[in-house]
């Protein structure tokens, strides 16, 4: 369906074009855009700072430019960690480790020459508690799908947010020769004090044949800024010509951009 | 509710002072020669004392007291008639009106004193547009279309450069109700919304009400267009072809049972993929593509007697898109074949009895349907292994109605119409099977199932000779998984006589809208979903007032309208922000599943403004100025940050001018201008990097994984370029020994106004590597010349 739509548009995009020139068109300044989502594994916690893109009157290249003077720090529960930019990746990484406590709310401070300061806060979520799981698999023509089932508890006094990242190792660590559907989940149709989310992966027939996997699952409570992010996220669709245009949900005051917590960890199956 | 008491109030008291000492006058009033029933045929007292006009049956009737009367019959393009006549009794009196058109040979109607006048019509906000007129107005590739010759009316606007869609007051394309012989027409577009499906060549009359709706209609928001089939030639057998750039046409009519009956086929049919064929065959490498659409309208009729009649009549249309695709070389093979079908199907069966002179009914079964289809299989082999993949995919809607309606001639100061409609409606918003040898298997199908019914009364009152009124009541109801919505909807419309020839008007009218589309902006394509209110999704609703003056200058033959408007929608659904109906689709193809309704949003809007409308309608010289002054603006708490905003189709000046010019008896020049202010829409302004949102190392084919997102500026801040173009076109007429022919030459947009169809940002040049983005406008048609011949038989 997708491609005759867009088959459609791009007959239209053959009509006569011409670069508008007869009407004022707005000027934009790029500004600064953080994103955060950090917690309790090692792996996510980083700092990406860079510069938006006015649309108009550049490349379409994909490269945004890291801001690299930012002095930056992310504190609560009586501790402050400051993010220094790693050349290597352009990204911000922390000179220590933080444990994030369930509960505490903790405020990222970002400072910039060019684009002055920039800040926000997010209480880290609770850690998911498992009641049970359940693993299957479905074997087709070229892959086998694999499908987890876990049963959490869920308190039915707050809104709660869940994200679980399905992944699987080979006998050679690489994490990368899977498909995996990550999915955001709220508490919402939460019942008698649990939930039951469910998420799965898929390895091709020709990668299992080389080698062994692992299959693990990362479960996270997340903050409703994040799944707030997700939902718009998930809907974006920058190249279906018909769908309307995002807003994404912003929580950096001065900035754009998302700052949120994850409490996660890291289930076996 | 104290103006539902009153109304009620006044309408009792007001009926119960009927007089009864007078003798009816009543007939059908039909075209001389083919006997075809004439509707809104003015007919009146030489004294003007008692004045009726026909209903959508051609019937009429009129209360006059006894002793000897002269009696006016008037139509615009047919010679007024004058009849004496002796009353002492109920009396029967069938009219014939010659055309002012027969043949070739014109009778070119001066301005006269006994033709209809805005003035003297108490609804405002309603314009006639005659079927002749429709068939003068130059189009697209010549084929002529009732909805564009609409969209050239003030108060109307298009969408985009070549569609059919009409905005109306400041309301969607789904806030009109379509109505063909009373049934309504869901989609009235072909080809992504370049032609609609009426090119006139069935019809007999088409009205579009704007406000001030009498409460016979009801369950859209912003208008009503109401078609009437024309009943056939009940005198011979004759018809008409036409062929035409990309379509040819055909019409065929004539009598049954000795002229008791009369029946009127008419089809039409394009031909686009059949000249395309061999291009597409020798540059696509033998696959196949294709595009077109039929049309076929049927009626018949038989009067059983003088007081009963049926009729039975039909739409039916398709439009089909075709991509067949193969691919081969040593070791693998691949083939596709995609089919996207759309159509519509009406069907009405109608029983006219006259229980006496004074009470006409009408019972009407109505059936229409509308359903879009889209299908793919594809085949993939490689080195021996086999994979296929196939969708079907459909929406649509279904609807079965049994309505009742009676027009009761109290007297001539009352003239009262009431009844009753009740629709079963079921909507199929999306029904998917997807199999394939890799991917789980879905099967999946929303269906809802409702009721909607309506209840009417209304009564045209002349209250004194200077002041008359047209006010009723409509209580609707709609019943969708057990939720029931019950609504009041008050219509008032008043009319003063100033002096002779000019009136004040004003209306209320209060509407409740029951069925959504969800539409993707602005562009007319077949899969915007109809959808029903539901307990969570609540029905639209409207307020609407409008004020204004109407002035006939009977000696020139012209009249001029001004109104004022002023509306207010509430419950309004919109894509939210980033949906649209791909995203329903893919996310049944992926791992979860998207409802449509967590994909819309409600708001309100208003609309305000005024119209200007200058109309000649008889000479040599014919046509009208319009212009449109308006407002149109749009609060979601969703979108834009809950901030108003101008609806896309938001348009300050809207000009149009249309001129007919009959150089000879069989040569008219024709010729249109429009012009509107830019539609407004939404610029992307800047794009920023999205970090990675995973916790982990990004596995391969993360669905939903893309690093770049976009910020928008406010929503439809910009405006798009302002849109103006004429069309001319000369039509030449010559009698021949078995009927007339007709040749036409037409030119669209003449003056080859690049027109926006859409803006995009793309690279200034797309052959160089990083070259800089600017903002495109894609325009579609540049200067379009076209002919077509069409011979109507004798």
């Amino acid at each position: 369906m997708k491609k005759i739509v867009i088959s459609i548009a791009a007959l239209c995009l053959l009509g006569c074009q011409k670069v508008v020139t007869d009407v004022d068109i707005p000027q934009t300044k790029a500004n600064a855009v953080v994103f955060c989502q950090t917690g309790n594994i090692v792996k996510a916690q980083t700092l990406s700072l860079t510069k938006s893109k006015p649309v108009l009157n550049n490349t379409d290249n994909g490269s945004y430019e890291p801001i690299k003077d930012a002095i930056i720090s992310i504190s609560g529960n009586g501790r402050s960690v400051d993010y220094t930019l790693n050349p290597g990746s352009s990204l911000y990484t922390p000179t220590a480790t933080m444990d994030y406590i369930a509960g505490v709310e903790y405020k990222l401070l970002i400072s910039t020459s060019d684009y002055g300061n920039m800040s926000s806060t997010a209480i880290m979520p609770k850690r998911v508690s498992i009641l049970d799981s359940k693993r299957d698999s479905a074997e087709r023509t070229e892959n086998v799908a694999y499908s987890i089932e876990l049963t959490i508890a869920d308190d039915p006094a707050i809104s709660e947010y869940y994200l679980l990242e399905p992944f699987a190792i080979d006998e050679n660590g690489d994490t990368t020769s899977h498909y995996g559907y990550r999915a955001y989940f709220t508490d919402e149709e939460s019942e008698g004090g649990k939930i039951t989310i469910s998420g799965g992966a898929v390895i091709y027939k020709s990668n299992l044949a080389k080698s062994d996997y692992k299959l693990y699952m990362v479960v996270s409570s997340v903050t409703k800024e994040e799944y707030d992010f997700y939902k718009v996220y998930r809907d974006y669709d920058p190249e279906n010509p018909f769908s309307e245009p995002t807003s994404f949900p912003f929580n950096i005051e001065g900035g754009s951009g998302l700052f949120s917590l994850r409490n996660s960890i890291i289930v076996p199956f | 509710m104290k103006k539902i008491i009153i109304l009620t109030t006044i309408m009792g008291y007001s009926l119960l002072s009927l007089a009864q000492s007078t003798y009816t006058l009543s007939g059908y009033v039909k075209e001389s020669g083919s006997k075809e029933l004439l509707i809104g045929v003015t007919i009146y007292t030489e004294d003007k004392s008692g004045g009726t006009v026909s209903n959508d049956f051609g019937y009429y009737a009129l209360q006059l007291p006894a002793g000897k009367h002269t009696i006016y019959y008037s139509f615009i393009g047919y010679e007024p008639q004058v009849k004496e006549i002796e009353i002492s009794d109920d009396r029967v009196q069938n009219i014939y009106l010659k055309s002012a058109n027969s043949e070739i040979s014109e009778v070119v109607v001066r301005g006269s004193k006994t033709q209809k006048k805005v003035s003297e019509e108490v609804q405002m906000s309603t314009i006639e547009v005659p079927i002749k007129t429709i068939k003068e107005i130059p189009a697209l590739f010549g084929e002529k279309d009732v909805l564009k010759v609409l969209q050239l009316l003030p108060g109307v606007q298009s969408g985009s450069e070549g569609q059919s869609g009409l905005y109306v007051r400041g309301g969607g394309p789904d806030q009109n109700l379509i109505i063909l012989d009373g049934a309504t027409v869901y989609n009235a577009q072909h080809l992504f919304g370049f032609f609609s499906l009426f090119n006139g060549d069935a019809l007999r009359s088409v009205e579009l009400t704007k406000g001030g709706f009498p409460a016979r209609y009801g369950g859209r928001l912003s208008s009503v267009i109401d078609m009437n089939m024309k009943d056939g030639n009940k005198e011979k057998i004759t018809g008409e072809m036409g062929v035409g750039l990309i379509s040819s046409r055909g019409l065929i009519e004539g009598p049954f049972a000795n002229g008791k009956g009369s029946f009127i086929v008419s089809g039409r049919r394009t031909y686009i993929d059949a000249l395309a064929r061999p291009f597409i065959l020798l540059y696509n490498n033998g696959n196949k593509a294709g595009y077109y659409f039929y049309d076929l309208n049927a009626k018949a009729n038989y009067e059983i007697n003088n007081k009963n009649k049926v009729y039975l009549s039909g739409y039916f249309g398709k439009d089909k898109f075709y991509l067949d695709e193969e691919y081969k070389d040593a070791s693998s093979s691949y083939a596709t074949k995609s089919n996207l079908k759309w159509g519509n199907a009406t069907g009405t069966a109608r029983w006219n009895h006259l229980f006496t002179p004074k009470l006409f009914s009408n019972t009407s079964l109505i059936y229409s349907r509308y359903n879009l289809d889209i299908s793919s299989d594809e085949t993939f082999n490689f080195n021996g292994t086999n994979s296929n993949y196939s969708l079907r995919y459909g929406s649509g809607i279904q609807d079965f109605s049994l309505k009742q309606d009676f027009d009761w001639y109290a007297n001539n100061n009352h003239k009262v119409k009431f009844g009753a409609i009740a629709t079963h409606h079921t909507f199929t918003p999306d029904a998917l099977v997807l199999s394939g040898s890799n991917d789980e298997n879905v099967e999946r199908e929303t269906e809802y199932k409702s009721v909607e019914t309506g209840l009417y009364i209304e009564d045209e009152w002349k209250i004194t000779n200077r002041l008359k009124s047209l006010y009723g009541l409509r209580l609707s109801t709609f019943t969708t998984n057990d939720k029931t919505y019950i609504n009041p909807e008050p219509r008032v419309a008043l009319a003063y006589s100033l002096k002779q020839d000019l009136s004040l008007k004003a209306s209320f009218a209060s509407m409740n809208q029951y069925v959504h589309l969800l539409s993707t902006s602005g562009v007319g394509l077949p899969t915007d979903l109809w959808v029903p209110a539901t307990d969570i999704i609540k029905p639209q609703s409207s307020q609407q007032i409008a004020a204004g003056l109407a002035k006939d200058f009977s000696d020139k033959g012209l009249s001029l309208t001004v109104e004022g408007y002023y509306k207010e929608m509430n419950n309004m659904v919109g894509y939210k922000e980033g949906a649209s109906f791909l995203a329903i689709q893919d996310g049944a193809e992926g791992a979860e599943s998207i409802s449509w309704e967590d994909n819309v949003t409600s708001g309100k809007g208003k609309s305000y403004g005024a119209e200007v409308l200058l109309q000649r309608k008889q000479g040599r010289l014919t046509g009208w100025v319009g212009y449109t002054l308006s407002w149109t603006k749009l609060k979601f708490p969703e979108l834009n940050n809950g901030q108003e905003f101008f609806a896309r189709y938001d348009r300050r000046h809207d000009v149009s001018v249309v001129a007919q010019y009959k150089i000879k008896d069989n040569i008219t020049l024709s010729a249109s201008w429009v012009y509107g202010t830019g539609n407004a829409i939404t610029l992307p302004s800047s794009t920023f990097n999205i970090s990675d949102l995973s916790s982990i190392t990004i596995p391969q084919g993360q669905s939903f994984y893309n690093p770049q997102g976009t910020e928008y500026t406010d929503r439809n801040a910009f405006r798009m370029e302002a849109y103006h173009r004429a069309d001319i076109g000369v039509q030449m007429s010559k009698q021949k020994k078995r009927g007339v022919r007709t040749w036409e030459f037409s030119a669209y947009n003449v003056y080859n106004r690049q027109n926006p169809f859409f803006y995009f940002i793309g690279p200034e040049n797309r052959f160089q590597e990083n070259s800089k983005q600017v903002l495109k406008q894609v325009s579609l048609f540049p200067v379009l010349p076209s002919v077509s011949w069409s011979y109507k038989f004798k």
